[in-house]
């Protein structure tokens, strides 16, 4: 099939599926998106953001979005729920009631799967639901929204904490059907509000399965949201995902994602600030063997004055493997006094991997701050030198340094059943380490 | 059997000869200093008792305790009872003093076929020995070496020593860069740590520290040879007449 062929393909298909995806309110917006879609194509290497991550397998695939799949054994998943906390379970692209616990929450916090969400009439919904992620311009995010069933709906009333972290954990188990999944998490924090959301993928091991995630978060005035993000999909998936934040006056947003898992992918997180005073960390990286290739793309755009961004990327790479980091910087001719910085650092276990890193800095103030560094290298080998002498085996030295290089990731995450939720990733990939 | 024999040592370091026939024997218990000025092959002596990859022997053998050295990794050679004291302690970021001096206990007692450490029983090890070498609690729970004072570190070089329980410990210019009260605390350190078991090697190119950690013999070392040898007394000579009197041009051996 060719790749028009196969995105006639995939319009036909939702023709089939329209009726029957929740939320009947939304048809009208799912045709545009599939017109969108239709008319843009899947993004080609020709499009600068998309310059070092070739779609062209996955354009061809026949990824099947309708199937509906009998939920697997879903105790064998177990280990990937957070002690603790809130949480939707979603099993071949559909919520699982049964695995899905929330306990009771404060008042003016509320928790719930999309499908539920959209079948309700709920106006707040409707306005907040595709607006923080357009459509236009992001053919990925347009089918997306043609085709999202399941998600998360996080919605924090002004002043309002969450007290436990909630947690989606999207899980494939589809057998031999190459699942197409489309998920959609919405999480609106009000003014002076607190969250901390965990999103999970994990695949079972070898499936071939595609999923194109999107995530909205609106963080309001003074409020603060966490954002981790756990990619241990099976190594033979291909994972497209965009978290798009936007932030009010003096909000903060820290987030963490870190890619062990598809054999493409691609992460990309945008924050667009839109209120004085506010701040972002974005953090994240991934580990890699075999032919795997993972993209981190970021964009901080820093619309009005006064306002800070950090990112911080990891990617160690063995095999032959494949990093992209492109981070983006937006300082808008207004956004005077922006203090941002980027780092992004790159461990080569091998000589075959690959790590592409690339700044993009738009300056258009004077006013500002702005720093950035990569750098690409091999284990620091008078390091490795120093842990032997002391009779640590070269293996146990090398996991060492190298959890010690992706724990960087985390600096500014608290301890806590969130955080050892991803450095069990880290862990579960060293484990296989050479 | 000699506890440590070196026998006519040859090492170069980027195809240039940086030991040119080294002799030594050091039986169980003593305490030998090298003394020499600098770039005369000091720390290369070390690297290549401890492994170090880009130190490559020549010529000559290096037995320790029966072992040939020269065919052992370097973790091979620690579990075995060689610990070397860097000149220049490496910092490691992300990984705590803690974590990594645990993971090196327990490869080194299970090397040795001892039973690992549970936790508590590390940290119980790990508080007396601190406590020894005045290591503030914070210094153990901070990444390897990160944000010490050049004193800390030297004494970090110590409480890994005693920690890892060497039979041969090589001391490289522990005593560089300290002050009077910090070279106090290291000496004492190392002369708690001194048995009948235990043998030291102390690199040093001041005679200072060897007021406070006598040795058993003395050899001063030039441009990768060692050219006297004998008791504590050459240590003195050193001092008062300098490294001339063996015949060594400081300045251009320092340069070389
Ligand atoms: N990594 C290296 N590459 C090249 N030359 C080296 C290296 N290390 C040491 N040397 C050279 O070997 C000689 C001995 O150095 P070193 O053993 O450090 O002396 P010391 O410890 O006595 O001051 C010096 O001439 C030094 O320049
Ligand atoms: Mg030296």
């Amino acid at each position: 099939m060719t790749t028009n062929e196969n995105t006639a393909r995939i319009v036909d298909s939702f023709e089939q599926a329209k009726n029957g995806l929740p939320g009947t309110w939304l048809v009208g917006a799912r045709e545009g998106a599939i017109h969108s879609f239709a008319a843009a194509g899947f993004p080609t290497q020709r499009v600068e953001s998309w310059k070092y991550t070739n779609l062209n397998r996955l354009a061809r695939g026949a990824f099947d979005p309708l199937a509906e799949i009998a939920a697997p054994d879903v105790n064998a998943w177990c280990d990937l729920f957070i002690d603790g906390c809130d949480r939707i379970v979603i099993v071949n692209g559909r919520v699982d009631p049964v695995h899905s616990t929330i306990g009771a929450l404060a008042d003016g916090v509320s928790v719930s799967a999309l499908s539920d969400a959209v079948e309700e009439i709920d106006p707040d919904l409707e306005k907040q639901l595709g607006q923080i992620a357009p459509d236009e311009g992001a053919p990925l995010v347009a089918l997306n929204t043609a085709f999202m069933r399941d998600g998360l709906v996080l919605r924090l009333a002004p002043g309002t904490v969450l007290e436990r972290p909630v947690q989606v954990v999207h899980i494939v188990d589809s057998g031999d059907t190459a699942l197409a999944l489309h998920p959609r998490t919405l999480v609106v924090a009000g003014d002076n509000s607190q969250a901390t959301v965990v999103e999970t993928f994990a695949g079972a091991e070898g499936a071939g399965y595609w999923t194109n995630a999107v995530t909205e978060i609106r963080v309001g005035k003074n409020a603060s949201v966490q954002h981790l993000k756990r990619q241990s999909e099976s190594v033979a998936a291909y994972h497209t995902a965009l978290t798009q934040v936007r932030l009010d006056r003096d909000a903060r947003f820290y987030s963490v994602a870190l890619t062990v898992g598809g054999i493409l992918s691609r992460n990309e997180v945008k924050v667009a600030f839109e209120g004085e005073g506010a701040e972002c960390k974005l953090a994240g990286g991934s580990l890699l063997r075999g032919r795997q290739h993972a993209d981190s793309t970021t964009e901080a755009d820093h619309r009005v004055p006064n306002t800070n961004s950090d990112q911080v990327f990891r990617n160690v790479l063995d095999d032959n493997s494949h990093s992209v980091f492109q981070g983006g910087v937006i300082v808008r001719k207004d956004a005077q006094k922006t203090d941002s910085s980027q780092s992004n650092r790159n461990l080569l276990l091998s000589s075959g991997a690959q790590a592409d890193t690339k700044p993009e800095l738009q300056i258009f103030a004077d006013d500002v701050k702005c720093a950035h560094g990569a750098t690409v290298g091999d284990l620091d080998k008078t390091s490795m030198f120093y842990l032997e002498s002391r009779g640590i085996p070269p293996k146990q030295a090398k996991a060492l340094l190298i959890e010690a290089f992706i724990g960087e990731i985390l600096e500014d995450v608290a301890e806590g059943s969130a955080r050892n939720h991803i450095e069990s990733a880290i862990a579960n990939w060293m484990v296989e380490a050479k | 059997m000699s506890f440590l024999s070196i026998k006519n040592l040859h090492a170069s370091v980027g195809g240039k000869e940086i030991l040119k026939g080294i002799n030594l024997e050091v039986g169980e218990g003593e305490v030998h200093a090298i003394m020499g000025p600098n770039g005369s092959g000091k720390s290369t002596l070390s690297y290549v008792l401890s492994g170090r990859e880009g130190y490559d022997v020549t010529e000559g053998e290096i037995v320790f305790k029966g072992q040939n050295v020269l065919e052992m990794e370097p973790h091979e050679r620690a579990g075995a009872g060689i610990y070397l004291a860097f000149q220049y302690p490496v910092e490691i970021p992300g990984v705590s003093n803690l974590t990594f001096l645990k993971t090196a206990v327990n490869a080194v007692r299970t090397a040795r076929g001892q039973e690992e450490l549970d936790a508590i029983n590390f940290l119980k090890f790990a508080r007396e020995q601190g406590n020894i070498l005045e290591m503030k609690d914070e210094l153990l729970k901070r990444p390897v070496n990160v944000g010490f004072s050049g004193g800390e570190k030297k004494r970090n070089e110590i409480f890994q020593m005693a920690m890892l329980e060497p039979s041969l410990a090589i001391l490289d210019e522990t005593d560089s860069g300290l002050d009077i009260d910090a070279l106090r605390i290291v000496s004492e350190g190392v002369n708690k740590l001194r048995s009948p078991e235990r043998s030291m090697v102390v690199i040093t190119h001041y005679q200072r520290l060897l007021d406070h950690i006598v040795p058993d013999f003395i050899h001063v070392l030039a441009d990768g040879r060692f050219v006297a040898s004998g008791g504590k007394e050459l240590a003195l000579e050193l001092e008062k007449e300098g490294y001339a009197k063996f015949g060594i041009d400081e300045g251009a051996s320092a340069a070389a």
